[in-house]
């Protein structure tokens, strides 16, 4: 029975087209116009009573905000323990990898904290024209509201120091490590194992070999 | 293994796998040499020397 009332509500309401929006709200509130005529119409019935509240008395104004300016260079910051790679450089795009996949940012990124895996971050200072790519072994990427962003890496390396045989050694080096300890060997020898494969792979991959 | 030896064992792996002008300068970054004492009633008692030197690549533990 109490189910058949709420549908009745629901109709008549949708009928009404009342909603609780503070955006249909704002529209329906009365003017300082209507707030005033409505008041001199009381005065006349007043007596002695304090003049009747109106509910956008108690609602804050939406503040309007303009549409904070985007700029069009990303202030990117790219630090390793020993050096500043990039410092307040002005550039067009960053490809980051992070653990939950790759991403780009370009000015009006969201604000964002990223975990980095290993692999490849690559700095568009002119988009498509002028990259430098560098290995990063991992780190953290923060992007500010104000499109400012800091890459924070371990240690990161230009594509061109990183030996080719030195990898396909590691790879197998380390594939055979942890296919020998599967089930067996303690926890950290595994991760270990787990990290080194991680690791090559990736470097497998940013070299395409 | 904790993040923070996570985070050195994979940068570790990386500068092992350098070529040679740039890997023989990353090495040098790789060691970590110092020395911490235990101090007790204001005295230090135990002193510690913990040197690293060739990194913790290829070791798994």
């Amino acid at each position: 029975m109490l189910r058949h009332a709420a549908r009745g509500v629901c109709r008549a309401a949708g009928l009404r087209s009342v909603s609780s929006s503070t955006a249909a709200f704002q529209e329906l509130n009365a003017s300082e116009q209507s707030k005033k005529e409505f008041l001199s119409k009381f005065a006349a019935f007043q007596g002695t009573m304090n003049e009747p509240e109106f509910p956008s008395n108690f609602v804050k104004p939406v503040e309007k905000v303009e549409n904070a300016s985007v700029p069009d260079k990303l202030k990117f910051n790219f630090y390793i323990p020993s050096a500043a790679i990039n410092q307040g450089s002005s550039v067009d795009l960053v490809l980051l990898p992070a653990t939950t996949g790759d991403f780009g940012v370009m000015p009006g990124h969201v604000p964002t904290v990223a975990e980095l895996r290993p692999g490849v971050v690559s700095v568009h200072n002119e988009l498509d024209k002028d990259v430098t790519k560098y290995f990063v072994s991992g780190g953290f990427a923060f992007i500010h509201a104000d499109s400012t962003t800091d890459v924070c890496a371990v240690e990161a390396v230009p594509l061109s120091d990183i030996d080719s045989d030195a990898v396909r050694a590691g790879l197998a080096e380390y594939t055979g490590k942890l296919a020998s300890l599967q089930g067996k060997g303690d926890d950290y020898e595994l991760a270990a194992a787990q990290a080194g494969v991680e690791v090559y792979s990736a470097l497998n991959s940013a070299l395409g070999l | 293994m904790t993040y923070n030896k996570y985070a050195g064992l994979c940068a570790d792996m990386l500068r092992a796998a350098l070529k040679e002008p740039a890997k023989t300068k990353a090495k040098a970054r790789e060691a970590i040499y110092y020395r911490s004492a235990v101090w007790e009633n204001g005295q230090p008692t135990k002193q510690v020397i913990t040197d690293i030197t060739e990194g913790t690549s290829g070791k798994l533990s």
